[in-house]
């Protein structure tokens, strides 16, 4: 059932909220060289559903290699709420560490993406990956 | 084990060599380290050597104002940042390091930052210290610009 949840940086300048069914919805991490030193944990969020509430001018965007991800991040404090993924970049991947609601006991995650071998692993599990929005 | 590693952000502006012992790798639950994702290794200035990047880095504070959250401007990664519980020293992040694979990394330490000062009560008996001088706040401020001051440009 989709829910409705709210969730930001650390100095409060960006804001967004989102709707997702977080029991339906697996929080996943990645071992890539950026998700490794963001720590980030993955929840695929759809276009529509996610509201930027604050902070479209607080937010710096970081590219590299393909240019295809955009990693997104409140320039004052450097926290990385959400971005648009690589591997979904029409859509989003919100930080559930971001979640005001975040609880580590309740939210773990549960699958990983192999991010070292991106290639191999986003063909065999890209579509799925969609999927799970 | 205690080794001498190197590391840095994401985009490559901010390198740092430092001597780092990852059987001693910490995590904490207070509001920003959650956020944040970090794993710490808190070491003495000493040991730590920012080999490039002065330029580039952006400081954050907030409440008391004594930690330094450094990031990079360009990419956001957060490789160290001097802590409000060791004020005088610097935490690694331990994801920043060269050739670590996030998901493997397992934290041996616990800081309960979300009830602060009894977590901090509870290290320093455990460890048989003092509280750190603060400085009138300047504490964390003041390592900060001493390691920065030593940088290259």
């Amino acid at each position: 059932m989709l829910q409705t949840y709210e969730g930001g940086c650390h100095c409060g300048r960006v804001r967004f909220r989102i709707r997702v069914d977080l029991a339906g919805t697996s929080i996943g991490e990645c071992n890539c060289s950026i998700c490794t030193k963001k720590a980030i944990l993955h929840l695929p969020v759809a276009n529509e559903r996610l509201e930027l509430l604050s902070g479209a001018d607080d937010l710096a965007t970081y590219t590299f290699n393909t240019g295809t991800a955009q990693h997104t991040f409140c320039r004052h404090c450097g926290i990385h709420a959400f971005y648009r993924p690589r591997s979904d970049p029409e859509n989003y991947s919100v930080n559930a560490r971001c979640l005001d609601d975040y609880d580590p006991e309740t939210m773990p995650s549960r699958r990983l993406f192999d991010g070292r071998e991106w290639e191999s692993h986003f063909a065999q599990a890209g579509d799925d990956w969609a999927a799970r929005r | 084990m205690l080794e001498t590693r190197e590391g840095g952000c994401h985009c490559g502006r901010v390198r740092f060599r430092a001597k780092v012992d990852l059987d001693r790798l910490s995590q904490c639950d207070c509001s920003i380290c959650t956020k944040k994702g970090i794993l710490h290794l808190p070491i003495d200035p000493a040991d730590f050597e920012l080999l490039k990047g002065k330029h580039a880095l952006t400081a954050y504070t907030f409440g008391t104002g004594l930690a330094q959250h450094t990031f990079c401007s360009h990419c956001g990664m957060h490789p160290f940042y001097i802590p409000r519980s060791q004020p005088h020293r610097i935490s690694v992040n331990a994801r920043c390091l060269d050739g670590v694979d996030g998901p493997s990394l397992k934290p041996t330490r616990f800081f309960g930052g979300r009830n602060w000062e009894q977590a901090q009560a509870t290290r320093l008996a455990e460890e048989g210290l003092a509280a750190p001088d603060a400085k009138g706040g300047r504490a964390g401020a003041l390592t900060l610009q001493a390691i920065l001051d030593r940088a290259p440009e």
